[in-house]
């Protein structure tokens, strides 16, 4: 294939389905019908005190959310990169389950885990007689981002903690440093990038959150993200809804270009780097016992909500025998008047989406990678970095966009389902791409040309060299494609109708409406499938790390002199590193 | 000849890579291209196998005009630098993976497969996979891949640059061995000038883009034609003069800083179009100059004239030695404050017993100098 075709048609897939339906949210947000630009929506939501009110508060919970995961990361850091204890490898897995598990499961359990009646106030009111109020407030709405950002703010200071050579704290204090000294002059300040990159991801993603604040926000609580919904699916107010979609794609690519800035920045090379040495965890000490207490209470922290859903599913909450009766009502082929839909049917859905995730990025992502790696030509760069886009920008804002182009714009003859499988296709494209990327880009270009010059032409030596090679990647990217449009609510409220859902959405309507046990059953459902998709991820992706290093291992050894000429081999980051940790 | 290449030009952007050369290669013939890294040679390689397109100039292959056709359909095999093994293919896979394409077979895949094998020495390994066999290993399954479709010519890229020094000089007499065994036509692209001779029927030495010199090893290295070639293949001591007249047995050149004010080079011995009152550049091996003794009595006054031309004497500060076993070399600050690097054969060092610092007369034969025109700064 023509290397103008492998990039000009991904190239184009963006342009249409992101970057044309998002121009037509601008240009909504823009039109004044001549009357000048305080006429424009954008111009009179900026003047609309409201507005000020939903910003201050939506980067209020941000800063409060990122300080909240700060605290709640940092010890989970360095007791994973100082302490050895049995089952870490699983603890270190776990920090990457946020990443699948989708977000209104956890909202939900939330709801349960904290609830006037929920397990936490039980015990609160069994040892002080007295219950709390967590839910529809700001705390609780902070502490679900933490439970997502915690793991993200852990895993990039870990990476560092794990990248610093012990020999330079070693050094330090063979040169007369004390211990404190050590860790504020050497430790810290290595460990700050990982820390300040960490931070700035949560806040990001506390900033652009959706379901989390839909559902445990209430009434009272709204950030931007949610009050772009609210004004256009609910109050049907497009043009207020454009200017709010314009405003929080500013701020989302703007923060995004702030992380990138600040990664490029802090990217610090460590040659040589030595394994930490690791003290055992369970040895009694003051400082031992108080990392079990954290890891615990870390554990109740996590298992709790995920549990409470479980054991609501099968109707263990109101200490009733358990049964499945929530899930004979999610498999029996009921029309809910709620979903507008069978919940069998929005499994259906959400697995049909999935698939049609998956067929439309790997192709795609596989011809942009290929591309992008075998020329260096003009704008590359940029290229890349318009594809990487949909990462950076608000999913609301964008699922806007695309209802307008496919209800009464450019593609209005399309069906909603195919609207939201391109929009998760547009979604799932950067993650496709970034685990692809670096995999063709560290293909040997003498392989297949070797293969050329044995004989094979340019399609033979793709087939026999080049994608048995990638195999593992394809199916990397895959599993990520298809987890992320399970899992994907925001793009997909905004394209839903009745009569097609899809799981999560399902799950939002169903405890919208206090139906916990349908809720959690379906609930249940999407966490085991994503579950699944996790762990096949998990082992897939560490093998293919293996393999990886032991390909440059093995090419380190026959490549001394000359690895100078190749420019040298990136480091082999695992798959799993999409996020940019 | 068997392969012909005429003014093939390469550009990438700005610069020329490959600028306007012309060689051929006779059949059953080992050529080497040899240069520093950047030369051109790795793109010579490269349109040959078709893995660029040569913005001008023709390749004809046994008559077969190669420009355009793709790297499949040339008949010409590639040894990767790095080897490039298929990694998710055994030995075997990869030995018979070019037999795929063949058109015609008299002989089936297991058969040549196994023979060729047999004549890298790989038996017993056919199994492993590449991440599992040591670098010579790996280096021996590139070979055989690439002769196995029996290509009309066989290109090496560096082939011995990933091993270390041992290995490198046992592999490239198998590459030896094996090409005259099966009467390949090879084209040896090298920046080793000790692993070109070695291996080379003949060499083709470049420098930015240009062929500098064509021929023998011996004659490339005892005759250089450019400066550039002498100082890449190792001669770097140089003197400068000026000429003065040409007499009857060669050219007069008077130089500086010696004990010989002025010598007779033979015409054998220049590579330049020389002029009265021209500077030059005197070149010579640094085997070819013979230290004296301490204290002892020259074989020779200087200017005297023996059959190797006019013998010049001449002094330098000995800054170090290094004793390698078969011989030594000598480190010197020569007259004119250049550098010279002279060996001495191992048996003569017991009476060379000049210390650190302290002068060594040396004398060398003009006969076995090469003049240049003289270019300052360069090579």
């Amino acid at each position: 294939m023509s290397g103008a075709l492998l990039v000009g048609l991904p190239t184009l897939f963006l342009l249409l389905f992101f970057y044309y339906p998002l121009g037509q949210v601008f240009v909504e947000a823009f039109r004044s019908d001549g009357a000048g630009f305080q006429a424009s929506p954008l111009w009179q939501t900026l003047s609309d005190a409201y507005f000020w009110d939903l910003l201050q508060f939506t980067a209020l919970q941000a800063l409060y959310s990122t300080l909240a995961s700060v605290a709640l990361g940092l010890p989970l850091a360095f007791i994973l990169a100082n302490y050895r204890f049995p089952l870490q490898g699983l603890v270190r897995s776990l920090t990457l389950v946020p990443f699948v598990l989708p977000s209104v499961t956890v909202a939900l359990g939330f709801i349960l885990f904290y609830g006037r009646q929920g397990p936490l106030n039980q015990v609160l009111d069994m040892l002080f007689g007295q219950r709390v109020q967590v839910l529809y407030s700001l705390t609780a709405i902070v502490l679900a981002h933490a439970f997502y950002n915690a793991p993200v703010v852990a895993r990039a200071v870990y990476a560092s903690w794990e990248r610093l050579d012990p020999s330079c704290e070693e050094s330090a204090r063979s040169l007369g440093a004390g211990r404190w000294a050590v860790f504020r002059h050497v430790t810290l300040p290595l460990l700050f990038p990982g820390l300040v990159t960490g931070s700035l991801l949560a806040f990001i993603f506390s900033f652009m959150s959706f379901p989390i604040v839909l559902s445990l926000g209430g009434a009272r609580f709204s950030t931007l993200e949610v009050e772009v919904y609210t004004q256009v699916r609910v109050l049907l107010n497009y043009p207020m809804g454009a200017a709010l979609a314009l405003i929080q794609t500013a701020f989302s690519l703007l923060l995004s270009y702030v992380y990138l800035l600040i990664e490029q920045r802090f990217t610090l090379e460590i040659p040589g780097v030595r394994e930490r040495p690791r003290t055992p965890l369970f040895r009694f000490a003051p400082g031992n016992v108080a990392a079990v207490v954290y890891l615990l209470l870390l554990a109740v922290f996590y298992f709790g909500p995920v549990i409470s859903v479980w054991l609501d599913s099968v109707g263990g909450r109101g200490g009733g025998p358990w049964n499945f009766a929530a899930y004979h009502t999610i498999f029996a082929r009921e029309h809910s008047a709620l979903i507008g839909d069978t919940p069998l049917e929005a499994i259906g859905n959400s697995l049909r989406f999935a698939l049609g995730t998956v067929l439309v990025t790997l192709p795609l992502g596989t011809a942009l990678a290929i591309g992008l790696s075998r020329r260096r030509f003009w704008g590359r760069r940029f290229l890349e970095t318009l594809a990487l886009a949909p990462l950076a920008v608000s999913s609301i804002a964008f699922g806007f966009g695309m209802l307008r182009t496919f209800r009464t714009g450019l593609f209005a003859g399309f069906s909603s389902e195919t609207a939201i499988v391109l929009a998760h296709s547009v979604l799932a494209f950067p993650f496709v791409l970034r685990v692809l990327r670096p995999l063709f880009e560290r293909l040997d270009r003498s392989l297949r040309e070797a293969a050329r010059s044995l004989g094979a032409s340019g399609w033979r030596a793709f087939f026999d060299v080049e994608l048995p090679l990638a195999a593992g990647g394809l199916l990397v990217a895959a599993i990520f494609a298809f987890s992320l449009s399970i899992a994907e609510m925001s793009a997909a409220i905004m394209l839903a109708e009745p009569g097609l859902m899809t799981m999560p959405l399902t799950v939002y309507h169903l405890l919208s409406a206090r139906n916990f046990g349908s809720a959690s059953a379906m609930a249940v459902v999407l966490m085991v499938i994503t579950g699944i998709a996790f762990v096949v991820l998990e082992r897939l992706g560490e093998r293919l790390a293996k393999r990886t290093r032991a390909m440059q291992a093995s090419d380190d050894s026959a490549a001394t002199a000359a690895s100078d000429a190749a420019g040298g081999s990136e480091k082999g980051a695992p798959p799993f590193d999409v996020f940019g940790m | 000849m068997y392969l012909e290449c005429n003014g093939l030009v390469k550009r990438f952007g700005e610069t020329t890579a490959v600028d306007n050369i012309s060689f051929g290669i006779e059949r059953g013939e080992l050529v080497s291209l040899l240069g520093p890294s950047g030369c051109g040679k790795t793109t010579t390689l490269r349109l040959l196998a078709g893995f660029e397109a040569a913005d001008v100039g023709d390749m004809y292959l046994d008559g077969r005009r190669l420009n355009g056709l793709p790297p499949e359909k040339r008949g010409v095999g590639v040894v990767f630098q790095h080897f490039a093994l298929f990694p998710h293919m055994t030995v075997w896979q990869n030995i018979a993976y070019g037999l795929r394409f063949r058109r015609r077979s008299d002989r089936s895949d297991g058969e040549i497969v196994r023979e060729l094998i047999r004549i890298v020495g790989l038996e017993g390994l056919e199994q492993r996979k590449p991440g599992q066999l040591s670098a010579g290993q790996q280096q021996r399954v590139a070979i055989a891949r690439s002769l196995a479709p029996g290509p009309d010519l066989l290109l090496l890229d560096e082939p011995l640059s990933a091993l270390d020094a041992r290995l490198r000089q046992h592999l490239r007499m198998e590459i030896r061995r094996i090409q005259r065994m099966l009467g390949l036509t090879l084209l040896y692209v090298t920046h080793d000038q000790e692993e070109a001779m070695a291996i080379s029927d003949r060499m083709i030495v470049m420098n930015a883009g240009r062929i500098e010199q064509m021929g023998e090893p011996w004659q490339v290295y005892h005759r250089p034609k450019t400066p550039f070639v002498a100082a890449f293949l190792g001669q770097t001591n140089r003197l400068r003069g000026t000429v003065e007249r040409l007499d009857g047995t060669g050219w007069v050149i008077a130089l500086e800083g010696t004990d010989t004010p002025r010598a007779v080079f033979p015409a054998k011995a220049v590579q330049a179009a020389l002029k009265p009152g021209m500077a030059v550049d005197v070149v010579v091996p640094g085997e070819r100059v013979m230290p004296e003794a301490q204290g002892s009595e020259g074989q020779g006054a200087a200017g005297a004239s023996s059959a190797h031309g006019q013998t010049v004497v001449l002094a330098g500060l000995l800054q170090e030695t290094e004793f390698l076993g078969s011989y030594a070399r000598l480190y010197m600050t020569g007259p004119q404050g250049r550098p010279w690097t002279i060996r001495v054969p191992s048996l003569q060092m017991p009476w060379f017993n000049a210390r650190i610092g302290q002068s060594v007369v040396c004398r060398f034969a003009t006969d076995d100098a090469v003049v240049f025109e003289a270019h300052d700064g360069g090579a």
